[in-house]
């Protein structure tokens, strides 16, 4: 009697401990979705890498800054309208961006790259002094044919691995500021 | 329940845990500044000049994408030479302040009411004109009045033009520094300021004058003094009633009961005379009445010397002054024989009973070793050749308007000329003596209303019918306005700025916007142009510029062509100019006008590092060509006066101005607030200064609050027990107790004006801020508030 | 090796406080409110210590501006559980601010009390962060941070010298502070290098530190006042 009592109260007690951890993981779950949701990037013209590279555009001839910057340089409307002053395809993002040049308005690229607050990025140093590929950080976006949806973050881990095979600084101050 | 504490604890740590992360996630996403939208980050530096006071300092405005984020000095700008002050590195907490009015603004409901309405700029514009024009038609042009303080030339320049155009005499401008600049003119004939020459100096003995911190040149001065102070070739001797910062840096502070520094410059002067330590051929060759001459009558007068020898009793001196009579001789003797010295006033003196007497007797100790225009003492500055403006064209309306006297009461109706106290001013529009104001314009921050007399001028206020206001930010004066049109700060604005004349050279400075005009705000200089516009012929015929910046780059051009001094350029290539502009050659830098405006622009500004001695003409402009004493002779009542009877009120209020603070206006400069009072470990709050001596006799503590009596008012206030104060003496400084941007109306503000009394200098009728008695006592509460 | 130092004339100092608010505006420090003042939490990485010696009339005052002394032997390393403050090879006392747990261990070990803890979220009214430097970062509640020589700007300036294939320059790293100073108080520079200015005043008869006697070996240097002064 007295061990069924015990038994039964232990699988209570691990029914409670059952509900609230998946309770917990419940919210858990919501507070991931959420978080995507609210940092997820919608870029006003769908940009498609893959055509322009297929047309011989290179990174620099949009992204203008990088070698002189720390920033890469969003592509300003003028850069657009070097080549899309006419309309060249039938393309539907195409003529969301035709709307722009007309109006004049910069179109309002969302940041998809981001280092945390606290990191001093320069492209300059990485791609000038250090001599690093685009593609070593930015991997292939250069083929993608439409943007992705979530930011890609840039964990220190990956920071860090590539230092060490460069024998870069590594000193804290050097990129934390 | 075998549910452990252990279990809880991770459950609730994870729920915890993940709840800060969604927090910060969302917070760093709905920060734009930093991160989310994609900035290019691209960093430019905006050569320009800082206004945060009348000084003129080149500055870099560092501009990130389209903010500005930081100031840095421009390094070959003579006057500060790539250093700034604190008042100007917090100058971004002004463009930025969440106080600024945003768009123009039509006063809603009751005068009194603070109730606003937002307009566009058209419907402003158009109120603002329809009511002058309609003045103007009913010959009443004269009616108008403006006021204003502190303005660059080009933009006083368009406000003359404004007013003689339309036809009004009132430019109302308040200027601290009149009582030197009456001083100079009784004694040299100029309506001007002096320059002092730290540089060439060797001695300087200064009567209260904060040379180094509140003076529009303290830049320069703080800089020379380094130098001269690293290389020991500099002695500083300071006479002032407080150890005020500049009485700290001083190789000697001369405590003096307030009031009194004419009278010590007199007692120093005496022995200068007595022992016959004076600059006889400077006096022979540039002095009138130093000794006894006979007038047109034929009758023997009294010249200085012999007034000296025969009045002044050096005891009676120091007992007034409190200065002992060893202290006298000893610097009369040290002044009169290093070569070259120099005796310094400042703006601080015109705040007495007696100011102009104390500014004319240390005058005369200039005099007395003949150390103007001379190396190392007061020179005059050569102006910068501005290009002119094409003339005027009045009509009979301008005219009649023109003619008639002003409201103030300053003799004769140049515009040019400074008011001599708002008091006047606002009494002649209460009695309508003799016309009365129907309109008033305020430019931005013309009008302080923490002054002894603010109920007087609240009250002519009330009285105008239509008040415009040119401020960018809502103060009580501002709360008068019908119409508000929000300047924009000089980040967002062209504009020239020249040092004052109380540099040896001159500088003009080009202020050029760093960042774009933020909200609606527009800069004055050019609602002024749309203003002139929209009124129509005649008026607009005088105006042909499209935009302020047309025509200041076209007077600018003036410099070009003068042929004289250069573009900013670097020290040694200074010094090679200037050594050859003072034998006479001058060697063009650019071909042509147009290189000369580029680089105008891009260093900053134009100079020239010339000084030209022993021209008489420009440094005397009395009749007689003379420094003349004979002004002095005619002051009689010397002694300085206070309000409050002595027994009940045992101490004498010395209110001060913090350093780099002098117009006592550190609104919506957080930084430079907290700072200022670092002294006294007091950021925000005020304090009174209490000598150890007194605060024992009270039985009063450090940091205790004490209530501050005087016959007008009483406010309660942090005690600080402090050696640099006479025993008799309190002071408390003015221009703390700011509000928090961001949270307005959040605290009680303390004034200590609210203590002094309708006391004036008995001859030109300053207020007199240091001649009021208080008594101290417990409030019976702890001041560590 | 480089070693960075300063060195600061008492005898040039006026002070004035341009230093102080310069480095507010360099490193986003938020400005203070009389309720932080009168709690005494108000941070500020360089700040001016006023001395009063004598009494009246004989009264003296000495100013002394302090930023953090980046000690050769930093006694706030030491106690810090999780390095987030260290030295770093060029003598500078880092503080990491992601890494610092907020344990105030350095706080209260450093003899300078030149750290500073933020007890509170820093803020700013929404358009004052217009002005906030984006080369410095913000910091986070409950961690500790100071003065860091403005080490983000010798960053950007070895990055524009070897752009620039030369050597880094004197001139091309110099903290918000020094390049203010309206006196010319403040020195800065490379005290490993015989010919830096620094270098120079720190070795001349008049050069002193605070609280040498702890070993602290700091590499802020101070001047002292002449005698000609009093």
């Amino acid at each position: 009697m007295k061990s069924s009592q015990k038994k039964k109260r232990k699988i209570l007690s691990l029914r409670v401990f059952g509900l609230l951890t998946a309770s917990l993981f419940l919210i858990v779950i919501l507070i991931v979705v959420l978080q995507t949701l609210s940092g997820g990037v919608k870029q006003p013209v769908a940009f498609n890498h893959r055509i322009h590279a297929e047309n011989d555009l290179g990174c620099l001839d949009c992204h203008q800054l990088y070698e002189e910057h720390a920033s890469s340089g969003k592509p300003s409307l003028e850069v657009c309208s070097g080549c899309h002053e006419d309309p060249l395809g039938e393309s539907q993002e195409e003529a969301k961006l035709r709307e722009y040049l007309e109006s004049g308005k910069e179109v309002e690229w969302q940041r998809l790259y981001r280092v945390p607050e606290d990191v001093f990025f320069s492209h300059r140093r990485h791609v000038v002094l250090g001599e690093i590929e685009c593609q070593t950080c930015h991997g292939d976006i250069g083929e993608s044919p439409r943007p992705p949806k979530r930011p890609v973050k840039m964990t220190m881990k990956k920071c860090m691995r590539c230092h060490d095979e460069r024998k870069a600084d590594n000193d804290c101050i050097a990129c934390h500021r | 329940m075998s549910l452990k504490r252990r279990d809880f604890l991770k459950i609730a740590g994870g729920i915890s845990l993940s709840l800060p992360l969604y927090n910060c996630a969302l917070d760093k996403l709905s920060d734009s500044t930093q991160q989310n939208s994609w900035l290019s980050g691209i960093e430019s530096w905006i050569p320009t000049v800082c206004q945060a006071c009348p000084g003129g300092c080149g500055i870099f405005v560092r501009v990130v994408d389209d903010r500005a984020v930081k100031i840095e000095g421009n390094p070959i700008h003579p006057l500060n030479r790539g250093r700034v002050c604190p008042r100007g590195q917090a100058g971004l907490q002004v463009l930025y302040s969440p106080e600024r009015i945003k768009s123009p603004m039509k006063k809603v409901g009751r005068r009194d009411s603070r109730k606003w309405e937002i307009i566009n700029w058209e419907e402003a514009i158009n109120a603002v004109s329809s009511r002058l024009l309609e003045l103007r038609n009913s010959e009443k042009s004269h009616t108008i009045a403006f006021m204003g303080q502190n303005s660059s030339h080009t933009t006083e320049d368009l406000i003359t033009r404004f007013l003689k155009v339309y036809g009004t005499p009132n430019y109302i401008k308040l200027d601290d520094w009149t009582t030197l600049k009456k001083a100079y003119h009784l004694t040299q004939g100029i309506h001007d300021l002096l320059a002092l020459d730290l540089e060439n100096s060797k001695y300087v003995l200064s009567f209260g004058a904060d040379f180094l911190t509140n003076w529009p040149t303290s830049m320069e001065n703080q800089r020379i003094y380094g130098e001269k102070r690293s290389k020991r070739n500099i002695k500083i001797v300071q006479a002032e009633p407080r150890f005020s910062l500049c009485a700290s840096r001083a190789d000697k502070w001369i405590p003096i009961n307030p009031g009194t520094e004419g009278l010590l410059a007199i007692g120093i002067a005496s022995v200068i005379v007595k022992e016959k330590l004076y600059n006889e051929r400077y006096l022979d060759r540039f002095a009138l009445q130093f000794e006894d001459w006979i007038d047109d009558r034929g009758i023997k007068q009294k010249g200085f010397k012999s007034a000296i020898l025969g009045e002044v009793r050096l005891d009676h001196i120091s007992d007034v002054t409190g200065v002992p009579l060893r202290t006298i001789i000893e610097v009369a003797k040290e002044f009169s024989s290093t070569q070259p010295a120099v005796a310094v006033a400042d703006y601080n003196l015109s705040f007495q009973t007696k100011g102009l007497f104390s500014v004319l007797a240390i005058h005369s100790l200039n005099a007395l070793i003949g150390n103007i225009d001379s190396p190392g003492g007061l020179l005059r500055q050569r102006r910068a050749p501005l290009g002119d403006m094409p003339p005027v064209k009045l009509d009979k309306r301008a005219e009649r308007g023109m003619s008639q006297p002003r409201i103030d009461g300053v003799s004769g109706n140049e515009l040019t000329s400074h008011t001599d106290g708002i008091e006047k001013f606002c009494e002649n529009i209460l009695n309508k003596d003799p016309y009365e104001i129907n309109c008033l314009f305020l430019s931005n921050n013309s009008l302080n209303l923490s002054s002894p007399i603010s109920k007087k001028v609240k009250e002519a206020l009330k009285n105008i019918p239509f008040i415009v206001s040119f401020s960018s930010f809502l103060d009580d004066a501002n709360s008068f306005a019908d119409i508000i049109l929000p300047d924009s700060s000089f980040f967002e604005k062209w504009q020239e700025s020249q040092v004052s004349p109380m540099s040896k050279i001159p500088i003009v400075g080009i202020c050029q916007p760093a960042v774009k005009p933020l909200y609606q705000s527009k800069p004055f200089d050019d609602v002024i142009l749309t203003l002139a516009k929209k009124m129509g012929s005649p008026i607009s015929q005088n105006f042909p510029w499209s935009s302020f910046k047309e025509l200041l780059l076209d007077r600018l051009k003036g410099l070009f062509e003068a042929k004289r001094g250069s573009v900013f350029t670097s020290p040694p290539e200074e010094e090679q100019l200037r050594l050859l502009e003072e034998r006479g050659w001058w060697v063009p830098q650019h071909a042509s006008s147009e290189a000369f405006m580029k680089g105008l622009l891009e260093k900053g500004g134009w100079q020239d590092p010339s000084y030209h001695f022993n021209e008489r003409s420009y440094i005397y402009q009395t009749p007689s060509r003379k420094f003349e004493f004979f002004s002095l002779l005619k002051t009689q009542e010397i002694h300085p006066e206070f309000s409050g009877d002595e027994n009940e009120y045992p101490f004498i209020l010395y209110l001060y101005d913090l350093p780099f603070n002098s117009d006592f206006n550190g609104v919506n400069m957080p930084w430079h607030q907290e700072t200022i009072g670092f002294r006294f470990n007091l950021g925000w709050h005020t304090w009174v200064e209490i000598n150890p001596e007194t605060a024992k006799k009270l039985n009063i503590q450090d940091k205790e609050l004490v209530w501050v009596e005087s016959p007008y008012g009483k406010i309660k206030v942090i005690v600080k027990i402090f050696s640099g104060i006479i025993p008799h003496v309190v002071s408390i400084p003015l221009g703390k107790e700011e509000d928090v941007p961001g949270q307005k109306n959040a605290r009680k503000i303390i004034d200590p004006l609210v203590l002094i009394g309708e006391t004036h200098d008995v001859q030109t009728g300053v207020l007199s801020r240091q001649s009021t008695r208080v008594k101290i006592y417990k409030s019976g509460r702890s001041g560590n508030k | 090796m480089t070693r960075w130092g300063m060195v600061i004339d008492l005898d040039r100092c006026t002070g004035c406080q341009a230093c102080v608010v310069a480095c507010k505006a360099e490193n986003n420090v938020p400005f203070s409110t009389p309720e932080l003042e009168v709690r005494n939490r108000v941070i500020s990485w360089m700040s001016v210590l006023t001395i009063v010696e004598g009494e009246f009339p004989e009264i003296k005052e000495r100013f002394l501006p302090r930023p953090c002394m980046h000690c050769e032997n930093p006694p706030c390393v030491k106690v810090c559980p999780v390095g987030a403050t260290y030295l770093n090879p060029e003598g500078i006392v880092a503080q990491v601010y992601t890494r610092c747990i907020g344990c105030r261990y350095c706080t209260n070990n450093c003899p300078y009390t030149l750290k500073y803890f933020n007890y509170f979220k820093p803020q700013w009214p929404k358009e004052m962060k217009n002005y906030l430097n984006p080369d410095v970062s913000r910091r986070q509640v409950g961690v500790v941070e100071k003065c860091t020589f403005c080490h983000h700007r010798l960053q950007k300036a070895k990055e524009k010298a070897r752009v620039e294939k030369r050597k880094l320059r004197e001139e091309d790293y110099i903290p918000a502070c020094v390049q203010t100073c309206p006196t010319n108080a403040l020195t800065f520079g490379d005290l490993d290098n015989p010919r830096s200015n620094v270098s120079r005043l720190a070795k001349s008869s008049r050069a002193f530190r605070l609280l040498e006697e702890l070993g602290t070996e700091p590499k802020v240097y101070y001047l002292t006042e002449g005698e000609w002064h009093g």
